[in-house]
């Protein structure tokens, strides 16, 4: 198979997993995960921890793939594990754990190529979101915070959250996740005072 | 309607026409709606990032069972190659998936975990029977015309217990895979030839039924009702065959679900031994909870049971096969066990498999 071929192969696999095709992600698990983790293990890492950090990589691509001009310009591999490297390594700094060593190693292995395809300030700013929605979620508490996981994030419907969280019916469930929706929005706004 | 619930269908786009149309007039001219409308905007959007996230963890939590399970491949494998014999292939295939599902496919998760290496194995007496069954291929299970008991040594055994007076019985699937011929022992020392009525390699289970017209397994009906729920630390005993003597143990209910979830099975805190597969788990009253399956093999105790509704879900599809439900067992549970014990033994014997 010419390179060519596999850059098409490639292409296709991202098309797929743009739309969210379940065999495309087990490709790409069978494919990438164990680059992932040695990046990641040779970085002073744990396996849990690359678990995490492939599941922020392929968050990237599965976005980035999303988007309709989007082109690959490496190979999916490549890019998954520059991406995980790159993850891994704030991870690293933020955890105090950054030495010499693996900035070297990283310095070593970077792709100007994946880092031509990534704006790091949009990623940055939206972990920092989800982040900040994880906070307050967690301040927000029960049951609200399970009401709005289970319709926003979980895609259940009102009538199925009714039944769950015993509402008679799902126009109560409905008012009720509307209450919660604007104490998320209070307390989300002000995390940062 | 509310600004929340319009600012809402604004963002989640789901306005008619004439509602958008509205909004937009509205915010025209209404600072609080517009700040309104741009802090939910910035709530949508984190809600939109955690959604795509959690959808991209379940993806990856798929892929990985996926690939734990990689021996799903050698039943393609195997049917496209094996043709004519795809039946027992496919059964074939089917053991070896549900052997290396609990010793290989453990043995590799609990390595990602980082815990220490803890294998599964069946509780049958021969575990080579892997390999085996694959020998097997070329052979065929099912016809077996001679009902008289071999005069060499079995290849595998396990426990079974009646479903019906009349001959249906149970056991795992596993124990009677690996050879062609399949008896079922009385307490009475005689051997019993049995057809393999149905195979649900899913759920490792095996229906077998006594090849004799006028069998039965004792004058009185089954003495236990088999769809029955246990709850957890619930008491649990059983009756198995380890060797040519039925041999007792108790236990509790540990916890509900199977190892990593598997809502099919009961953990159990039980002693068992080689031989013990497909015995009968029992309650206080002598009801049936579940069957015994497979154990932890660096644990001396935790024992995995098939829960009994799923036993009597795999009964209930069969169709042509007389079973009985059995009595609610009430009266058990006020009977000294060792009476308890003596109308059980009846209809729990030992499965012997012969090439």
């Amino acid at each position: 198979m010419s390179a060519i071929d596999l850059f098409e192969q490639d292409n296709k696999l991202l098309r797929l997993l743009s739309n969210g095709d379940t065999q495309a992600f087990r490709l790409l698990y069978k494919q990438c995960f164990p680059l992932v983790k040695r990046a990641v293990l040779n970085m002073n890492g744990q396996i849990h921890e690359a678990e995490d950090v492939y599941h922020a990589s392929l968050l990237v691509l599965y976005s980035k793939a999303k988007e309709p001009e989007f082109k690959l310009t490496c190979k999916i591999s490549t890019f998954l594990v520059a991406v995980a490297r790159k993850k891994w390594l704030k991870e690293l700094e933020k955890k105090k754990r950054l030495t010499q060593k693996e900035q070297n190693y990283a310095m070593m292995h970077n792709s100007a190529e994946v880092d031509n395809l990534i704006d790091w300030n949009l990623i940055n700013e939206q972990s920092k979101k989800k982040d900040k929605l994880k906070l307050a979620l967690e301040k927000l508490g029960s049951p609200c915070k399970e009401i709005i996981i289970s319709f926003y994030i979980n895609d259940l419907s009102m009538k199925e959250i009714a039944d769950r969280f015993d509402y008679t019916n799902a126009d109560n469930a409905k008012t009720q996740k509307h209450k919660c929706l604007q104490r998320l929005k209070k307390i989300f706004f002000e995390i940062n005072k | 309607m509310k600004n929340i619930e319009k600012i809402e269908r604004y963002l989640r786009q789901e306005m008619t026409l004439a509602e958008l149309e509205d909004f937009t007039n509205a915010l025209i001219g209404d600072a609080e709606l517009q700040k309104e409308l741009s802090e939910y905007e910035e709530i949508f959007e984190a809600l939109q990032l955690e959604r795509e996230s959690a959808f991209v963890y379940k993806q990856i939590q798929l892929a990985r069972e996926q690939e734990e399970r990689t021996t799903v491949h050698i039943y393609d494998a195997l049917t496209v190659y094996v043709g004519k014999y795809w039946q027992t292939a496919a059964v074939a295939a089917s053991v070896a998936l549900i052997a290396s599902t609990f010793t290989f496919f453990v043995a590799k998760k609990s390595f990602i975990k980082n815990n220490n290496q803890r294998i599964i194995q069946l509780v049958n007496s021969d575990l080579n029977k892997i390999k085996k069954t694959q020998a097997a291929l070329q052979s065929d299970l099912e016809v077996v015309k001679t009902s008289v008991v071999p005069d060499y040594p079995s290849n595998y055994t396990g426990t079974g217990f009646a479903i019906s007076n009349d001959g249906y019985a149970i056991t795992n699937l596993h124990v009677i895979a690996g050879g062609k011929k399949v008896f079922l022992f009385t307490p009475d020392g005689r051997g019993h030839k049995c057809d393999i009525v149905h195979k649900d390699s899913q759920n490792d289970i095996a229906v077998l039924k006594v090849n004799e017209d006028t069998f039965s397994f004792s004058k009185v009906g089954l003495p236990y009702k088999l769809n029955k729920n246990a709850d957890l630390a619930e008491k649990v005993f059983t009756l198995g065959y380890p060797k040519d003597e039925v041999v007792y143990n108790e236990g509790y209910v540990s916890s509900l679900n199977g190892k990593d979830g598997d809502t099919t099975k009961y953990q159990l805190e039980l002693p068992s031994s080689p031989g013990v597969s497909g015995a009968p788990v029992l309650d206080q009253s002598g009801n049936i909870i579940g069957i015994i399956n497979s154990k932890e093999s660096m644990s001396k105790g935790i024992t995995y049971a098939i829960k009994s509704n799923v036993v009597s879900a795999v009964l209930d599809s069969l169709k042509g096969v007389t079973i009985d439900k059995g009595a609610f067992n009430k009266k058990g549970s006020n009977m000294a066990r060792t009476n308890q014990l003596k109308s059980l033994t009846d209809f729990i014997f030992i499965v012997k498999v012969y090439n």
